[in-house]
């Protein structure tokens, strides 16, 4: 298992926290993920299979969301 | 598979302020047995699902309840059309036609009876008294304003929140009512402190009105879902601050309503206006906090009651109380906006519900009588009302307007004509007689100073094709007004006292009192440094008939003393603001 910190730009409410996390629950290669809509501050533990840069992008297409690596 | 061959289901979503609210329900839907495409709008707070077959609705409420959404209850969705806006059958048309009429007739039977209660502001008032007047006001002129107000948001959030339970609906009503008693209280002591004025001025105060009101007109149509178009109407807050409030109300909202009804202080009743400057000529923190207070609790009774039944109804009660809310909200709307104009100085002829309405063609005849080239008019004040209240005069033609003010109350007891700069306090003894010329045609609304007498008083100026040959006047207006003003060139003239008074921000009302002898004319000057609202804009010395329109500047005034003792001074109200004490 891994973990992983980014930052994830355009977040605002805890909409946005709960959609990104579902998303990222959907991912049968993410454990965990927890995010901080204040600072965008998003902690994934994840599996090797995991496919960074298709997550990456699904998040992206969500809304106008920009994700930075840390 | 195309759409066509699915089944539409439309559903109102509340708790969506945002896109992200939208791709997350959607996600939610799509995830539920028979849900083959999800479209959710969350500026209609509609979410529209093409189904295979019909979903589970306990199924789809269960998915997206975690996030803090709802599904609207079935009694709550009517009919939904195809913009996703609720459209009511014939039965909600006739329950709230019914309940129009019956909200209608209960207030015209209140009003016949006199049920629809008047106390004055007086000076030196115990808290007991205080706590009563609240109790009152609640319960008339103010529920028009705050309990309207409140009961738009209880009623708006049981809309929004129907799953709730009733304790919890009931809480975001106590905060607001919590909100109310810190702010009056601590404002109070504001107030008392400065000894300053925090109030606006009538017509600024009369836009506030109309303001609010609007917003209460809105809300009571979006409750009875006449016009669901007015959804696009509604105000909505900048993204950035919805942002900030969703934030402060995540759990339990106690800000929103908290701060709702601390802003109460400042909404436009006659009753809190009135007691605002009770505090302000107090000039004491302490008493200013302790009245407010006494005031605010005043009014918990009949608004922690709006709050309880508003909150713990449910089904089908809830949507009768949904629509009654509705009716009266829009009700208690326009009864404010009539006031708002009558402050802004704009009269627009609005329904009214006076009992006396029907007589007003009649009285116009018979109150309106030519003699000598002149118009009199005859007109008594009862309480708040004018009786009558609306005349047709000439053009060009003197008016002679005998007014009889003894049982006048409250702000009634000045009248103010604001396109004529008229403002007159009327006699508690006998008649007042104001005269004018109509100049031109049109109409001249009149009011108290606060606008809470007789909605739509006028005077409708018409042109003067009767041929009445207008009396020549030595002094066109304000004879009544005694402004006795030594003449030098009368031997025995004695010459006046003078007198001053300051009003600033430093020293509030300086001094209280002001020493004069008795049977020598008083030049009484007052430098007003602040720009003086509500009752206070209209001081007046009772005793001898002398009305003082305050303005910012240096204000005159004339009386000659005949009796030895206190002689007060008062706002239009009849608030002390200052007394002269009378020696031999």
């Amino acid at each position: 298992m891994k973990k992983k910190i980014i930052t994830i730009a355009g977040t605002h409410c805890t909409s946005c926290k709960a959609l990104i996390e579902e998303v990222a629950k959907e991912n049968l290669c993410v454990a965990h993920a927890s995010v901080d809509f204040k600072t965008g501050k998003t902690i994934i533990d994840h599996k090797d299979c995991l496919d960074w840069p298709a997550f990456v992008k699904e998040i992206e297409s969500l809304a106008e969301y920009k994700v930075i690596a840390a | 598979m195309g759409d066509q061959h699915l089944k539409k289901v439309k559903l109102n979503i509340k708790g969506m302020h945002c896109a992200s609210c939208e791709v997350l329900i959607e996600r939610k839907f799509k995830k539920v047995a028979g849900v083959e495409k999800v479209n959710v709008s969350h500026v209609d707070g509609v979410a529209t699902l093409y189904c295979s077959f019909d979903p589970n609705l306990t199924a789809l409420q269960n998915t997206i309840a975690e996030n803090g959404y709802s599904i609207a209850s079935s009694t709550d969705q009517g009919i939904v059309n195809d913009n996703g806006d609720h459209v009511n059958t014939q039965k909600d048309y006739f329950q709230i036609g019914a309940i129009f009429l019956i909200v209608v007739a209960v207030y015209l039977i209140g009003k016949q009876f006199n049920l629809v209660p008047h106390i004055g502001i007086t000076d030196n008032m115990s808290y007991g008294f205080i706590f009563l007047i609240g109790l009152v006001a609640a319960m008339s002129t103010c529920i028009a304003v705050t309990g309207g107000l409140l009961l738009a948001v209880a009623a708006k959030y049981n809309e929004q929140n129907p799953y709730q339970s009733g304790w919890q609906k009931f809480k975001p009503n106590i905060y607001f009512n919590i909100g109310r008693v810190v702010s009056y209280t601590l404002l109070g002591g504001v107030i008392g402190a400065l000894g300053s004025v925090l109030t606006l001025s009538p017509r600024i105060n009369g836009f506030v009105s109309i303001g609010a009101s609007l917003v209460m007109i809105v809300l009571g149509f979006q409750l009875l879902k006449l016009f669901p178009w007015m959804r696009r109407f509604q105000p909505k807050m900048p993204k950035f601050i919805a942002h900030k409030v969703h934030q402060m109300s995540e759990g339990e909202s106690k800000a929103g309503p908290f701060i709702l009804g601390a802003s109460t202080f400042f909404l436009p009743c006659g009753f809190t206006q009135a007691l605002q400057l009770y505090v302000l000529s107090k000039g004491d923190p302490v008493t200013g906090a302790l009245t407010m207070l006494a005031f605010s609790l005043g009014t918990l009774p009949a608004l922690l009651s709006l709050s309880a039944i508003s909150s713990f109804i449910k089904g089908t009660i809830q949507n009768y109380f949904l629509k009654f809310a509705g009716v009266v909200v829009i009700m208690l709307g326009f009864f404010n906006v009539s006031n708002g104009l009558n402050l802004a100085g704009v009269n627009i002829a609005i329904p009214s519900l006076q009992n006396n309405s029907g007589a007003v063609l009649a009285a116009t005849d018979t109150n309106v009588q030519v003699i000598g080239g002149k118009q009199i008019i005859n007109m008594k004040v009862t309480g708040l009302n004018y009786f009558p209240y609306q005349f047709k005069v000439l053009k060009d033609v003197p008016v002679e307007w005998h007014i009889d003010g003894s049982k006048a109350e409250g702000c009634a007891q000045v009248v103010t004509v604001p396109t004529l700069g008229i403002t007159q306090y009327l006699s508690r003894q006998g008649e007042t007689v104001i005269n004018f010329t109509p100049q031109s045609t049109g109409m001249i609304p009149f009011s108290c100073t606060m606008g809470m007498t007789t909605r739509g008083s006028t005077f409708t100026v018409v042109e003067n094709t009767l041929g009445i040959v207008p009396a020549t006047l030595n002094n066109s207006s304000g004879d009544s007004i005694a402004q006795r003003v030594c003449d030098p060139n009368i031997s025995d003239c004695i010459k006046a006292q003078q007198v001053t008074l300051e009003i600033s921000r430093e020293r509030g009302i300086y001094p209280r009192s002001l020493t004069v002898k008795k049977g020598t004319p008083v030049e009484l000057s007052i430098d007003d440094q602040v720009q003086l609202g509500g009752c206070m804009s209209v001081w007046a010395i009772p005793k001898y008939n002398v009305t003082i329109p305050m303005k910012v500047g240096t204000v005159k005034a004339n009386f000659t003393p005949t009796e030895t003792g206190t002689l007060v001074m008062t706002c239009s109200m009849g608030g002390q603001m200052a007394q002269f004490n009378v020696i031999d």
